[in-house]
This record gives structure tokens, C-alpha cells and sequence, in this order.
């Protein structure tokens, strides 16, 4: 190879590389599809989609997938192009792509993520889409209140997502007891899980009641708000999870540790409920009816109740939402494409096809009359329950109510220390 | 500049275009981002709204970051405790591997699988081979009439159990590495040392380990690397717990600048791990003897 034929080469391999690395096309360009070369076909647009979830292996996802079916065959002009993102990795996949550039039109989300993402502006609101819209009044109205931060509604709910306590009555017969009737008070619970584990050479080989070893705050939630603490004060956004009332709570979690198998609250496939090695739960009501699904043996054997309350009745209530981008160029669509999910055709489906509440007014009764024994229990956990905390530090929240209460459950710190330091690591972080 | 316009330094300028993509590129996506990370630790940019410069704000913080610290201490014990059993088991394999009995392809593929296979999938099956109820290493610690364990789920042997699954997927990699350099090893130098009466072991210890110090350098530099950048199977496996115990570097990193937008302490922590990985590179360059040749004191 000669001088010339070896700067030739070299300069048109320098030159495509500068040309590939400086041709980067704009979002819209990759989210147009279809032909716009004027010959009188519409231009289809790509709505982008992000779901939390493990994707269509979970029957809301797959109820989701039919709605958008269903929608692009109303909608041949837009086509929605949907995506599953792990529940361990949403805020770090939410965050990568706001920074990118590359957040997509619509988001599922739940309570925890509205406050911190409307903080930073990430999330449009909605009020002048829901003023526009013939359906508002069907919505129940603590809906939109639970999808506000600072009198701005930036995310529409769509599902309750309430925990009910379940049981297995089999296991309950077995153990001479009442199948019709689950624990009334936690004193009954703790007496209820002591008969119904299965303790062999000192290990529970079959749980009373589920209680995670491992990223476990939710547990702090329930039992808390169950023995009267806030767990965080929304108001003056301060958590107060190390007061009396959610120590005592925590106390009575970690005694009822000892009659369940260990597990990690963020792995749902371990959850020994559903594996049949526990008695007692909270559980989501799909998850119910996907344990049935799986094993049809188990049509009858498990019962619900809204709560075992403490001091006072209380569940987990969280509520899924939608909520646009701020960022999105198609917010009309999106718009649409909420106002589809929400109609009374495709909720009255899905809560049909899921078992689960929906947030149409209209829909209340005919739900409780599908199934009085479950969707009584669902609809009063609904009343009763609290979500996840409204505040703009929530990943900070559940990273130290986390640390908490496993430093509590794992026996590193007494109870009321690990809750105490847990506070104090996340005002200091918060700058409280 | 005089030395630049020296005639010899550019005598064929074409070569230097030769390697100018691969060093454009190696300044635009790794120069230049160290130097960005470098810049972003004396910085409160947290992805979402305009930095300010803070000094030495971050490293400050860092030293009262317990869970930063338990991180550091977790870092250490897996690279201890991964690094020299991985190279260990590699040479010992590669031993046997160039043995007449188990020189086979079959034998070297067998051993050099999991090392081709991704960490995210090797995680996965390991977390049930771990399972507490359907695991295999319960099934089998139960036939055996032993207890069985909360593998990832006690802080005892959460750590310990992702170890093992490193040390497993490493020794392949280490394998071919130290087989290739005992095949490099003239066959002259042990028939001398038979001549000479020298032990197998003899033959192992002053001829073998000395002429693989090469590869025993590179081994151990990027065992260093790879250790202290340990983040895939931790995610994967035990999420950094239970209460932190195997947290590592580089998933509170993550933590920092992807869950909780806080890229300017994220990068601090960067910028300790560049540190600590640099030092240990630097004292194995200095006494780690890389460049002795044989015969060489």
C-alpha cells in the first residue's frame, strides 16, 4: 500500500465515523413510522409506553395489552409501543431517561413516584385535559386527590391496588381452627400464626403469618399505620417513623417474624404465601386470582378480610396511575389513551377479567356484587387503606425505612435504635 | 517544540492516522468522561437542574457515608476473597488441562463456559441453585441430612454465597490465560531440571510460577479491575442486602446517581474507586515484578 492509498483510507474512515457519530436522529424522526412521502396515507404516530412490571407474564399487563389492542384498532393512526420496567429498577431507568432525552409519552406510575417527579417538572399536568373530558364525574373524587401535588393533578389513576389479608382456610382446619374466621385484633394474630406454623428441628418450614426479613418497609407501613402512626407526616414532609406508636408496631412485626419463613418482599416469586408455605398474609387481590389461576385446587381455600387491625383498621391502598411526560410532543394522544382506559367498557373488563376495583363510580356496585365475600373485603380495604407516602424524597424514604427495619428484623439494632438512626440518616440526607 | 518538529517523530505521518480513530474514540468516551467525573465530584449536579461548584463537599460526606464505608469495607472482602482462590483454581485447572490426561478441547470448553455466558443470566440460575425451599444446594445439604440456609437472605452468608458464584464464573477466564502462558514455556527448561533432579514440585515452584508472572500480572491487575467494579450479580442477586452486607462500590454508586439524582456525590465516589484501583495497579506494577525476566534477581 503506497502514501496516497493509505491517507485516502485513512481520511474516508476518519470522515464516516465523524459523519455516523455527528448524524444523530431526533426522537420524532425514530417515532415516526408509516409513509409521509404524500401519497395521502396518514402518517401513523408511535405513542411510547412504559409500564411497571414484569411484563406480560402478570395478568394486569397482559388486561393493559388487550386495552391497547383495542385502542389501536379504534386509533389505526397511532400505535402504542409498550415496555415493562422492573419495579427494582424504575426510578433508575425514569431518571436515565429524562437525562437522555428519551423519556417516553405515557408512564405508569403509582402515589410514591407523583410528589418527587412533578417536583421536577418531569410530569405535565393534567388539569386541562380532565376539565375537557365528558368522564370526570364518573371518577371517584379522592381519585384525582391522590394523583395531586401542590393542587395540580399530574397523575390519573386508574386501578386501586389495595392489599387485603388472605388466608388459607385448609391450613386453618387443619390447625383446628375457625376457616370462616380469620384473626379479628393482632393479639389473635399472633396467637392465630404460632398455631399455624410448621416448625421442624427449629426452622419454619410452613410460615403462620408472611413477614419479610428483606426490604421489608411496607410491612413497617401497614403495621404502623394499623398502631396509629403517620409513618411520615405529608404535611410538614418529615418522616416520623422512630415515634412510640410505629416502634411498637415494628416490635410486634419482628415477634411474628419467628413464625415465617425468610424472604425478600421484592422478589414476589418467593413470597411463601403464594407458594403455598404460609398461612397468612397481606396480598394483592390479582395475585389471588393468579395463585388460582396457576393451581385451580386452591378455588375455596383461601379467604379474605380487609385487615387484622391494631389500634385501628388499615390496609395498604395504593392506587396505579397514568401520567404524561412532560416532555412529550404527543400529549394529545396520550391524553386519549388514558381517557380510553378509564371508559366504563374497558373498566368494567378489567374488572371483570382482574377481580380488582376500578375508580368508575358507576362501577362500584355491580364490583361487590361479582363477588360479595372477596370484593366486599377489597372495597372496604380500599376505604380504610393508605398509600405509599406523597412526599419529593420517596426513594430516600424507602431506602432508609428499609435499612430500618432490616437492621430491627435482622437483630443489629434494638428496634426503637434502628428506627431512631434511620430517621435521623434521612432528615440529615432531606435537610430537615 | 522543537522535539515535535524533529523530523523523526512524524516521519510517516499516515501512521498516526492510522491509530486516530481508535484514539479519537478513546478520548471521547473514556478520557474525556473521566475527566467529567473528575469535574461533576466538586459538583452538586444532580441530573436535573444547574451544578454549583462545592469544593470538597462530597468527599467530606463520604467519610461520615457508613453505608459508603460498609460499601468499601464489602469491596474489599470480595476482591480478597474472590481474586485469589479465581486465580488459584484458573492455574490450578490450566494444570491440568496441559497434562496429557485432560488436554482435551472439551475439557478447556467445559471449564471456559461460564465465563462466556452473561453475569445478569449466571446470577439468575444461581439465585435458585440458592433457593431456600427449591434450591439445589438445600436439597442437597438436606439429603445429607444437614440444616438448610437462607443463602442471600442472612447477612452471614449472603456475601460468601455470591462469591462462590464469582469464583466459579472467573476460574475459566483465568484458565485459558495461564494455559496459554504455561504452553508458552519452553519444554527445554523442566527436562533440564529433571537432568538437574529437580521435584515435580520443584519444576512447579522455580521454573512454572516464575515464567507465568506475566500472566499472573495481567491476571491479577484486571482481577483488581473486575473485582472493585463488582456490580452486576450483587444487583441481580441480593440488591446490596440484607442491611447492606454486600453492598459494593459501584452499586452504591448506582444507588447515588440513578436512584436518588445525586450525581455529584455519585461521582465522588467514583473518583475514591478510581483512586483506590490506580494505587493498588501502581504498588503491583512496583512490586509485582511484571517485567522480570527469568534468570533475573
Amino acid at each position: 500500500m503506497n502514501k496516497k492509498t493509505g491517507w485516502l483510507l485513512t481520511s474516508v474512515v476518519a470522515l464516516s465515523m465523524t459523519l455516523s457519530a455527528c448524524s444523530g436522529s431526533s426522537n420524532s424522526d425514530q417515532l415516526s413510522k408509516g409513509d409521509d412521502s404524500g401519497n395521502g396515507q396518514t402518517q401513523q404516530k408511535v405513542l411510547k409506553f412504559w409500564m411497571r412490571g414484569s411484563g406480560p407474564n402478570e395478568a394486569l399487563t397482559r388486561s393493559v395489552a388487550s386495552d391497547i389492542a383495542a385502542f389501536e384498532a379504534q386509533n389505526p393512526d397511532i400505535k402504542v409501543e409498550i415496555d415493562y420496567i422492573p419495579y427494582a429498577d424504575v426510578e433508575a431507568k425514569w431518571n436515565t431517561a429524562f437525562a437522555g432525552g428519551t423519556a417516553p409519552d405515557l408512564f405508569e406510575v403509582g402515589i410514591i413516584n407523583i410528589a418527587s417527579r412533578a417536583n421536577l417538572e418531569q410530569f405535565a399536568p393534567l388539569d386541562d385535559f380532565i376539565n375537557g373530558w365528558a368522564g370526570k364525574d364518573d371518577i371517584i373524587d379522592n381519585i384525582y386527590k391522590l394523583g395531586s401535588y401542590k393542587d395540580k393533578v399530574y397523575g390519573m389513576g386508574y386501578m386501586p391496588a389495595p392489599n387485603v389479608f388472605a388466608y388459607r382456610k385448609d391450613y386453618f382446619e387443619a390447625a383446628g381452627l375457625d376457616p370462616n374466621t380469620p384473626p379479628k385484633n393482632w393479639e389473635e394474630l399472633m396467637e392465630y400464626s404460632q398455631k399455624l406454623a410448621v416448625i421442624e428441628n427449629g426452622k419454619v418450614v410452613r410460615g403462620g403469618f408472611d413477614v419479610p426479613k428483606q426490604n421489608g418497609s411496607f410491612w413497617l407501613e401497614i403495621f404502623g399505620h394499623q398502631n396509629g402512626s403517620a409513618v411520615v407526616d405529608e404535611t410538614n414532609e418529615m418522616p416520623v417513623f422512630d415515634e412510640p406508636a410505629a416502634v411498637e408496631a415494628l416490635e410486634f412485626v419482628k415477634e411474628l417474624s419467628q413464625y415465617s419463613i425468610p424472604y425478600d418482599a421484592q422478589k414476589a416469586e418467593t413470597v411463601p404465601f403464594r407458594l403455598g408455605q404460609s398461612a397468612m398474609t397481606y396480598i394483592a387481590p390479582d395475585s389471588i386470582g393468579e395463585m388460582i389461576k396457576n393451581d385451580p385446587s386452591l378455588e375455596g381455600k383461601i379467604g379474605v378480610a380487609s385487615n387484622v387491625p391494631g389500634k385501628q383498621p388499615s390496609t395498604f391502598n395504593g392506587l396505579r396511575l397514568f401520567s404524561i411526560a412532560s416532555t412529550s410532543k404527543q400529549k394529545d394522544e396520550a391524553w386519549k389513551l388514558i381517557e380510553f382506559f378509564l371508559s366504563k367498557e374497558r373498566a368494567e373488563l378489567r374488572m371483570k377479567e382482574l377481580m380488582v376495583p376500578v375508580v368508575n363510580k358507576s362501577l362500584s356496585d355491580r364490583f361487590v356484587e361479582m363477588d360479595p365475600e372477596m370484593n366486599a373485603a377489597i372495597m372496604e380495604a380500599v376505604q380504610i387503606g393508605a398509600g405509599r407516602p406523597k412526599v419529593t424524597w420517596s426513594p430516600l424514604f424507602e431506602k432508609y425505612s428499609n435499612q430500618g427495619y432490616e437492621e430491627a428484623l435482622f437483630g443489629v439494632k434494638p428496634v426503637e435504635q434502628a428506627l431512631k438512626d434511620a430517621v435521623a440518616d434521612l432528615k440529615k440526607e432531606i435537610g430537615k | 517544540m522543537r522535539y515535535f518538529r524533529n523530523k523523526s517523530v512524524f516521519t510517516d505521518r499516515s501512521g498516526y492516522l492510522f491509530i486516530l480513530p481508535f484514539y479519537a474514540l478513546f478520548v471521547y468516551f473514556l478520557l474525556i468522561p473521566i475527566g467529567e467525573v473528575i469535574y461533576y465530584s466538586f459538583t452538586d449536579f444532580n441530573l436535573f437542574s444547574e451544578r454549583k461548584l462545592v469544593g470538597f463537599h462530597n468527599f467530606n460526606l463520604l467519610l461520615e457515608d457508613q453505608v459508603f464505608l460498609k460499601a468499601m469495607r464489602n469491596t474489599g472482602v470480595y476482591f480478597l476473597f474472590t481474586l485469589i482462590p479465581t486465580m488459584a483454581l484458573g492455574l490450578l485447572a490450566a494444570v491440568l488441562l496441559n497434562t496429557t490426561l485432560f488436554r482435551t478441547s472439551w475439557a478447556r470448553a467445559l471449564v471456559f463456559m461460564p465465563h462466556i455466558v452473561s453475569m445478569v443470566s449466571v446470577s439468575m440460575v444461581w439465585m435458585w441453585l440458592y433457593d431456600p425451599t427449591y434450591g439445589l444446594f438445600n436439597r442437597v445439604l438436606s439429603s445429607l441430612g444437614f440444616d438448610t440456609m437462607h443463602w442471600l437472605i442472612d447477612p452471614k452468608t449472603a456475601m460468601p454465597s455470591v462469591i462462590v458464584m464469582s469464583i466459579w464464573k472467573g476460574i475459566g477466564y483465568n484458565m485459558i490465560i495461564f494455559l496459554a502462558g504455561l504452553q508458552g514455556i519452553p519444554k527445554d527448561y523442566y527436562e533440564a531440571a529433571e537432568v538437574d533432579g529437580a521435584s515435580k514440585i520443584k519444576q512447579f515452584l522455580h521454573i512454572t510460577v516464575p515464567l507465568l508472572a506475566p500472566a499472573t500480572f495481567f491476571l491479577f491487575v484486571t482481577g483488581v479491575i473486575n473485582s472493585f467494579n463488582v456490580f452486576e450479580q450483587i444487583n441481580v442477586m441480593t440488591s446490596g442486602g440484607p442491611v447492606n452486607s454486600t453492598t459494593t462500590m459501584v452499586h452504591q454508586i448506582y444507588l447515588r446517581a440513578f436512584t436518588e439524582f445525586k450525581m455529584g456525590y455519585a461521582s465522588a465516589q467514583s473518583v475514591t474507586l478510581l483512586c483506590g484501583v490506580v494505587l493498588i495497579t501502581i504498588l503491583n506494577y512496583r512490586f509485582g515484578g511484571s517485567r522480570k525476566k527469568y534468570g533475573e534477581d
